[in-house]
C-alpha cells in the first residue's frame, strides 16, 4: 500500500505547489482546509477555500474541511490578546503550529487512519543520531523552522516538508507552469487573524475594559515623559508612535502589566547580552541539551533575526542565555530558538 | 458509493431528465411570447403544475413556480407579513426550523416584526400549549416545517392550522422534505402556504413551488415582468418546472411502494447501529418521522470524524444540514431538543432514498462499529468517561 498522506492546503501558493508535488510522486494523497471562522480572516477566507478546492479538483486529491474554530479561538486569539495585555511580544504563528496546524490536525488525521502529515512549510526534517529534528530548507531566504520549532518533538518523525529543496523562487515557477492558481492572493504574513488597521485596534475592539490599561510612560532615568491611553498599543523595541520629543530615538524597554508602566529609553538600553527562557522544548534529551554548551550554539530570538553565537545555563524556570559576542534585543514572549549545526535542537519562551 | 443523504438532495429521476430535455435546445420558446411555438412551451408549464396540484390536491392556480424551498419560505413571509401588516406584526415560528426560515424571521425582526420561536419537546415536536399562548391579535402568520430536515419528525400542522385559524392567523408551513415523500393533501392540512422543492424527490435543482390558498394576498418578492400572474417575475425556467411536474407525477405513484422497502431499511439501519454500537441514540419522534430518517448521536466523539472516516469507505452522510458547507457547529434542531453542546456534536444523519439497497444498509453497519472504536479510543473524553 502507498504511504497515506494527509496535506494542510490553507489555500496559499506554497501548500498548492506542496500538494502538487506529492501527487507526482504517487503518494495517496488526502487535502484538509482548516477552518478558523467564525472570525474574519485574511488568508483562510472563502476565496482561499476556493482555490484549495479547484487545486484538488485539478490534481484529483479528495479534500474535507476540517473546523478549527474553538480551539484556534481559545489558543491562539485569546493568547495574542493575553499576551499584549500582559505585556508580552506573542508568536502566533509558533503557537498555531504546535497547537492546531500541527496539533489538533495532526490528531484528526490520525483518527481518520492517516499516519503521516505534509504541509507547505519551508524547512525540513533531518534523522541525526537516530533522532529527528528540524532543520532549514535549502531556501535561505524564505526558511520557516523557526516558527516550527515549538512543536511536538514525538511528530517530528511523521512530518514530510516537500518544499524542503525548493526555493520560493522554484516555488512560484512551478506554480506558473502547471498552472495551479486560480486566484492571485497575497502571500499569507503578520497576524492572519488581525482584519483591524493595526494590532492595538483589534486588542481594543476585543476586550470591553480596555480603559483600564492606561498608565505613565516614564524614561529609564525615572522621569514620567507622557502618558499613554493602554499598554497593549507598546511592544518591546518599538520606536515608532510613542509621541514624545526627545533629544534621541527612544525604545520601549519594558511594559509592567501590574502598574501599567511602559519604560523607554535609548537606544543602549534596549540590547542586552543575557536573558531568560522558560517553557522548554526540547527535540533531543534534556542532560544532552545542556551538554551542547558548545562552540557552535546559536540562538535566534525573532523569524528576521541572525542567528547568534551563545551559551546556557540552567536554570529553575528553563536557562538563561549569556550571548557570546555582542548584544541583542530580546522581546518577553517570543520565541527563542537554539541551533546546532543547522539543526534545531529545542526553543523555549523569552521571559521578562 | 452508498449514497445515504438524499434529505440533502437526491438524484434527478431518468425518467424526469427525459421529459425535460426537449425543453432546453427544442422546445426552447419562452412561454410569455405570442407565437405558436410558444404555446408548446406554455403548455409543458402548465402541465406541470396540473400534475403538481394533483400531487397536493390543491387547485393549480394556486401554485407558483420559485426556483427552489428557500425563495418559497422567503416569498411566504416576507410576502405575508409585507401584505399584512397593518393588521399586526407578530410571527410565530419554532426553534428547529430551516436556516430558509429562521433567518428570514431574524430578518424580519431587524424589520421591526416581533417573532416568537416555539420550544420543541425531545422529539422535536411544537408545543401546542405555547403556541396557543403566543397568539394574539397581532399575529399575521405560523410558520411551523412539515417534517424536519435533521431529525425527520413530523409536526402536527393540522392541529395547528386549527389553532391559527381559530385567531385569524395564516399558517405557512415548509414541507421542503415532505412533498414527494409522504402524502401532503394542502386542503386537508388547511394550511394557507405550502413550500416545497423539486430536487429532494428526483427532481432537478432549481426549481420548486410555493402554494398559495387563493384570495390570500402576499406581496411577491421578485417584481418585473409579471409572470406566474404578477405572483413571481422571472422568465418561467421551462425545463425546471417540467422535471418538478414529472417527478410529482412519479411521486404520486410510487410514494406508496417507497415508503414500504424503504421504512424497513431505516429500521433495519438504525437498529444495527444501535445495537453494536454502545452509547448510542436516536434523535426523532418515534414514530411521527420521515421513514428515511435516521439521526443518531454517538456520544465522545465528533460528527466530523466520522463522516470523513465513511467517506473513506465510500459511505456519505451528513451531521446535520448540508446548507451551511462545512458547518461544524452543533445543530440548532438538535440543542432544541435539549441534547448539550458535546452531544449534539456527534450527531449523524442517514436519509435514504428509492435506489438504498439492504446490502449498502449492511455495509455501513458492518463498518461503522470500527470507525468509531478507533474514534474513541483516540477521544479523551471517551477515556475520561
Amino acid at each position: 500500500m502507498p504511504k497515506k498522506i494527509a496535506i494542510g492546503l490553507s489555500g496559499g501558493i506554497d501548500s498548492s505547489v506542496a500538494a502538487f508535488l506529492l501527487k507526482k510522486k504517487g503518494y495517496s494523497l488526502t487535502a484538509f482546509t482548516l477552518k478558523f471562522f467564525p472570525q474574519e480572516n485574511k488568508c483562510c477566507d472563502l476565496d482561499s477555500l476556493y482555490q484549495a478546492q479547484r487545486l484538488c479538483d485539478k490534481l484529483n486529491i479528495p479534500h474535507y474541511l476540517l473546523d478549527a474554530g474553538e480551539l484556534f479561538k481559545k489558543e491562539i486569539i485569546d493568547y495574542f490578546i493575553n499576551s499584549y495585555l500582559k505585556g508580552l511580544t506573542p508568536n502566533p504563528c509558533a503557537f498555531c503550529n504546535r497547537i492546531i496546524k500541527f496539533g489538533l490536525f495532526f490528531n484528526k488525521i490520525k483518527s481518520f487512519g492517516i499516519d503521516f502529515l505534509a504541509s507547505g512549510h519551508y524547512a525540513q526534517v533531518v534523522r541525526s543520531g537516530g533522532r529527528f529534528l528540524l532543520k532549514a530548507n535549502k531556501d535561505s531566504e524564505k526558511t520557516q523552522e523557526y516558527f516550527l520549532s515549538l512543536l511536538c518533538p514525538d511528530i517530528l518523525s511523521f512530518l514530510v516538508f516537500p518544499l524542503a529543496d525548493y526555493t520560493k523562487k522554484d516555488v512560484i515557477n512551478i506554480a506558473k507552469e502547471e498552472k495551479l492558481l486560480f486566484k492571485q492572493r497575497q502571500e499569507s504574513q503578520d497576524v492572519c487573524f488581525v482584519t483591524d488597521k493595526s494590532y492595538s485596534d483589534f486588542i481594543e475592539n476585543s476586550i470591553n475594559n480596555h480603559f483600564s490599561y492606561s498608565g505613565a510612560i516614564k524614561h529609564i532615568n525615572g522621569k514620567e515623559l507622557a502618558r499613554h491611553s493602554g499598554i497593549y498599543k507598546y511592544t518591546h523595541g518599538q520606536r515608532q508612535g510613542l509621541g514624545i520629543g526627545w533629544k534621541e530615538p527612544l525604545y520601549v524597554l519594558s511594559i509592567d502589566s501590574d502598574s501599567k508602566e511602559v519604560t523607554v529609553g535609548e537606544r543602549n538600553f534596549l540590547k542586552k547580552n543575557i536573558f531568560a527562557v522558560h517553557s522548554l522544548n526540547l527535540f533531543i534529551d534534556q542532560g544532552e541539551f545542556f551538554a551542547k554548551n558548545q562552540e557552535g550554539l546559536k540562538v535566534k530570538v525573532r523569524y528576521n533575526s541572525p542567528k547568534l553565537p551563545c551559551r546556557i545555563a540552567e536554570s529553575a524556570e528553563g536557562l538563561t542565555v549569556y550571548l557570546r559576542e555582542g548584544l541583542e534585543y530580546a522581546a518577553p514572549g517570543q520565541v527563542a530558538a537554539f541551533y546546532l549545526n543547522g539543526h534545531v535542537l529545542g526553543a523555549g519562551i523569552i521571559g521578562k | 458509493m452508498i449514497y445515504l443523504d438524499n434529505n440533502a438532495t437526491t438524484a434527478t429521476d431518468k425518467r424526469v431528465l427525459g421529459k425535460m430535455l426537449p425543453y432546453f435546445c427544442e422546445i426552447y420558446s419562452n412561454p410569455s411570447s405570442v407565437y405558436k411555438f410558444a404555446q408548446s412551451a406554455r403548455k409543458a408549464v402548465e402541465d406541470a403544475r396540473a400534475s403538481l396540484a394533483k400531487l397536493l390536491n390543491c387547485e393549480a392556480e394556486e401554485l407558483i413556480f420559485t426556483s427552489g424551498g428557500t425563495e418559497s419560505n422567503n416569498t411566504a413571509i416576507k410576502g405575508v407579513a409585507f401584505a399584512h401588516q397593518n393588521r399586526g406584526k407578530h410571527i410565530i415560528t419554532s426553534k428547529i426550523e430551516h436556516h430558509a426560515v429562521l433567518h428570514v424571521c431574524e430578518y424580519m425582526q431587524e424589520l421591526g416584526f416581533e417573532v416568537t420561536y416555539l420550544d420543541v419537546d425531545k422529539y422535536g415536536l411544537v408545543d401546542i400549549e405555547q403556541l396557543k399562548k403566543s397568539l394574539k391579535k397581532e399575529t399575521i402568520l405560523t410558520s411551523i416545517m412539515l417534517a424536519n430536515n435533521e431529525i425527520g419528525t413530523l409536526q402536527p400542522i393540522k392541529e395547528i392550522v386549527k389553532i391559527c385559524h381559530g385567531n385569524n392567523t395564516y399558517v405557512h408551513t415548509d414541507a421542503v422534505q415532505a412533498v414527494g415523500r409522504i402524502s401532503v393533501d394542502v386542503k386537508d392540512l388547511g394550511v394557507d402556504f405550502l413550500s416545497l422543492s423539486a430536487h429532494k424527490f428526483y427532481g432537478p435543482k432549481g426549481v420548486g413551488a410555493l402554494f398559495s390558498r387563493k384570495g390570500i394576498k402576499f406581496q411577491p418578492l421578485l417584481l418585473g415582468g409579471g409572470h406566474e400572474k404578477g405572483r413571481r417575475s422571472s422568465t418561467e425556467n421551462v425545463p425546471g418546472i417540467v422535471g418538478l411536474g414529472e417527478a410529482a407525477a412519479l411521486a404520486l405513484e410510487s410514494m406508496e411502494e417507497d415508503e414500504k422497502r424503504i421504512r424497513p431499511l431505516r429500521d433495519r439501519l438504525e437498529s444495527g447501529i444501535l445495537k453494536t454500537i454502545p452509547e448510542a441514540f436516536s434523535n426523532g419522534h418515534p414514530s411521527q418521522r420521515l421513514y428515511n430518517t435516521s439521526n443518531i448521536c454517538i456520544r465522545y466523539i465528533e460528527g466530523e470524524g466520522i463522516l470523513i472516516n465513511l467517506d473513506f469507505e465510500g459511505i456519505c452522510a451528513s451531521s446535520g444540514s448540508a446548507c451551511t458547507s462545512g458547518s461544524l457547529d452543533p445543530s440548532h434542531v438538535l440543542l432544541a431538543l435539549g441534547l448539550p453542546h458535546d452531544v449534539a456534536h456527534g450527531s449523524l444523519r442517514f436519509s435514504l432514498g428509492k435506489d438504498t439497497t439492504a446490502l449498502q444498509v449492511d455495509k455501513v453497519i458492518e463498518v461503522l462499529p470500527s470507525i468509531v472504536q478507533r474514534l474513541r479510543s483516540m477521544s479523551p473524553f471517551w477515556q475520561q468517561k
